[in-house]
C-alpha cells in the first residue's frame, strides 16, 4: 500500500468511516505497528488542533451565555429594574424548588438503612438546585408583568408553607403552579410533596412522566422515584430503576456513583 | 500509578462534550468572575480575560476528546493554571520579555498540567505552520475540518473530481506535516 493510500485510511479513520473488516484489520495493525499508530496520534492531533473552534456547539453555548450577561450589564437603568423583578421571580421559584430538593436530597436518612455520607454528598452536590434554577431562567417568564407577579406570589407562598413543612398544603399550590407555568421543575416538586405526605401513587405517577420525556429533570425524577418505591417497600422496583440510571448513557458520573450506592445499600438492608 | 478516579466534578467535563447548557452556564457562573480576577490583576482587560477563559475551556475540551482522559481533581484546579498559562504567553508576546505572575491562589499541579500545557505549546505551532501553507491548501483543509464532504469540496474548489481532491488533501496535509516535523520545538512539546 503506498503512502497516499495509508494516509487515505488514516483520515476515513479518524472521520470514523472505516467499518467492517476494513475497519478490524485496521485497529489490528494499530496495535502492532508503533509508526502506524504516532502517525494516527498526529494526524489526530493535528485536526483537533486546527478544528474551528468557533463551531464546538459547547463554545457557541459559552459565547451565547456570556454576550447576555454583557448585554445585561450594559443595560439602561430602566430596563434594568424590570429584569430585576424579572430576576426576583426567578430567585422565588428557585428558593422552592432549593427547598424542595434539599429535602430529597435527605432522603436517604430515611432509609432502612442509611448511608450518612450518601446523604451528605447529595445535599453538598448543588448540581440539581442548580440545574432547576437555570430551568426557570432558561425558560424566562416572558408573559406580562400582572401574570409575571401573580406567579411570583404563588412561588413565595409554596416557599413559605414548604419552609414550615406545611406539604400538604402545598400541593394544590403547586399543582395550580404547574397549570400556568408547565415548567417541569414545579412537577418535580410537587411529585415531592405527594411524597412526603405518602401519596407514593401520585407521586410515581408524576416522577414516571417527567421520566418518559427528555427534559433536564428526567434523571432527577428516576432518582427520586426509586425512593419513592423504597418507601413503599418494593425493592426490586428501586432496584430496576437505579440500574437504569446506572446503565444510562444520559446520566452523569455522579448520577451514577450515587446510584450504585443507593443499589449497595439496598442490598445490605435484608 | 496515579489514581484514575473521576472527580466529581467530572460533571462539568460531561456537560462541556454534551454541550449541556445549564452545565456550561453554570461554569460561566462559577469560574468566569475567578478567571477574570486572574487576568485583570495581571495587566490585562475584561476583554483579554473572555478570550484566556474561552481558550482555557477549548484546551480542557480538547483534552477531553481523548478516551483515556479523567478528571481526577476538582475543576478549578484543572481550569486555573491552564488560563494562567494561556495569558502569561499573550503577556509575553505583547511585553517580549519574560512575564511571571505570583501564585497567590495556591491551586497545584493535580492534572498532570504539563501535558496540557505541551499540547497547548504543540497546537500553537501546528497553526503556526498552518498560517505558512498556501490559501489554496488552508481553504481546503479548512473544509475538511469542517467536516464537509471529499465530493462537496471538489465541487467548491473547482477540482476536476473527489479524487483529486482527496489527492490534493493528501498532499497539504503531507506538507504540513513535514513542516510541524522538521521545527526542533515539536520534540519538545510532544508528550
Amino acid at each position: 500500500m503506498n503512502e497516499s493510500a495509508i494516509f487515505e485510511q488514516i483520515q476515513d479513520y479518524l472521520n470514523g468511516e472505516l467499518t467492517g473488516t476494513a475497519l478490524t484489520n485496521f485497529e489490528a495493525k494499530l496495535k502492532s505497528d508503533p509508526d502506524l499508530s504516532a502517525e494516527v496520534e498526529l494526524q489526530r492531533d493535528i485536526d483537533l488542533a486546527l478544528t474551528d473552534n468557533s463551531s464546538i456547539p459547547f463554545v457557541q453555548t459559552l459565547n451565547g451565555i456570556h454576550e447576555k450577561q454583557t448585554e445585561r450589564e450594559h443595560k439602561p437603568a430602566e430596563e434594568t429594574e424590570t429584569w430585576f423583578s424579572r430576576r426576583r421571580v426567578l430567585r422565588y421559584a428557585a428558593v422552592v424548588a432549593a427547598v424542595g430538593l434539599l429535602a430529597f436530597f435527605a432522603l436517604p436518612y430515611l432509609l432502612p438503612s442509611p448511608t450518612p455520607q450518601t446523604a451528605l454528598q447529595l445535599s453538598e452536590n448543588s448540581i440539581g438546585i442548580t440545574f432547576l434554577e437555570t430551568q426557570r431562567s432558561g425558560g424566562e417568564v416572558t408573559d406580562v408583568t400582572k401574570k409575571v407577579e401573580d406567579i411570583n406570589q404563588k412561588a413565595e407562598t409554596i416557599n413559605q408553607k414548604m419552609r414550615n413543612g406545611a406539604y400538604e398544603a402545598s400541593i394544590p399550590l403547586l399543582e395550580d403552579l404547574y397549570r400556568q407555568t408547565n415548567d417541569i421543575s414545579d412537577a418535580l416538586i410537587l411529585g415531592y410533596c405527594h411524597l412526603h405526605v405518602k401519596n407514593y401513587d401520585k407521586s410515581i405517577t408524576i416522577f414516571k412522566e417527567i421520566s418518559a420525556g427528555n427534559s433536564k429533570v428526567k434523571d432527577m425524577a428516576m432518582w427520586y422515584m426509586a425512593h419513592t418505591y423504597l418507601r413503599k417497600g418494593d425493592k426490586t422496583a428501586a432496584t430496576d430503576i437505579l440500574k437504569k440510571i446506572i446503565t444510562s448513557s444520559a446520566s452523569t458520573l455522579i448520577q451514577k456513583e450515587k446510584a450504585k450506592k443507593l443499589m449497595h445499600s439496598i442490598e445490605n438492608i435484608n | 500509578m496515579k489514581d484514575k478516579t473521576p472527580h466529581e466534578e467530572s460533571l462539568f467535563i460531561e456537560g462541556m462534550l454534551k454541550d449541556d447548557r445549564f452545565v456550561v452556564n453554570r461554569i460561566y457562573k462559577e469560574f468566569y468572575p475567578r478567571i477574570k480576577r486572574l487576568v485583570t490583576s495581571n495587566s490585562g482587560s475584561a476583554d483579554e480575560a473572555w478570550d484566556v477563559f474561552q481558550d482555557a475551556l477549548i484546551v480542557i475540551y480538547k483534552r477531553a476528546q481523548s478516551p483515556d482522559f479523567v478528571l481526577t481533581c476538582p475543576f478549578y484546579n484543572f481550569l486555573y493554571p491552564i488560563s494562567k498559562h494561556i495569558w502569561l504567553r499573550k503577556l509575553n508576546k505583547k511585553s517580549r520579555q519574560e512575564v511571571t505572575i505570583e501564585d497567590d491562589e495556591g491551586y497545584i499541579d493535580e492534572a498532570n498540567i504539563e501535558n496540557v500545557i505541551h499540547e497547548t505549546e504543540r497546537h500553537a505551532l501546528y497553526k503556526e505552520k498552518f498560517a505558512l501553507l498556501g490559501e489554496k491548501c488552508q481553504a481546503l483543509m479548512k473544509l475538511v475540518f469542517d467536516k464537509k464532504k471529499m465530493r462537496e469540496i471538489a465541487k467548491l474548489l473547482n477540482y476536476k473530481s473527489e479524487q483529486s481532491a482527496k489527492q490534493q488533501h493528501y498532499k497539504c496535509k503531507k506538507r504540513l506535516t513535514n513542516l510541524i516535523q522538521e521545527d526542533p520545538r515539536y520534540l519538545d512539546f510532544k508528550d
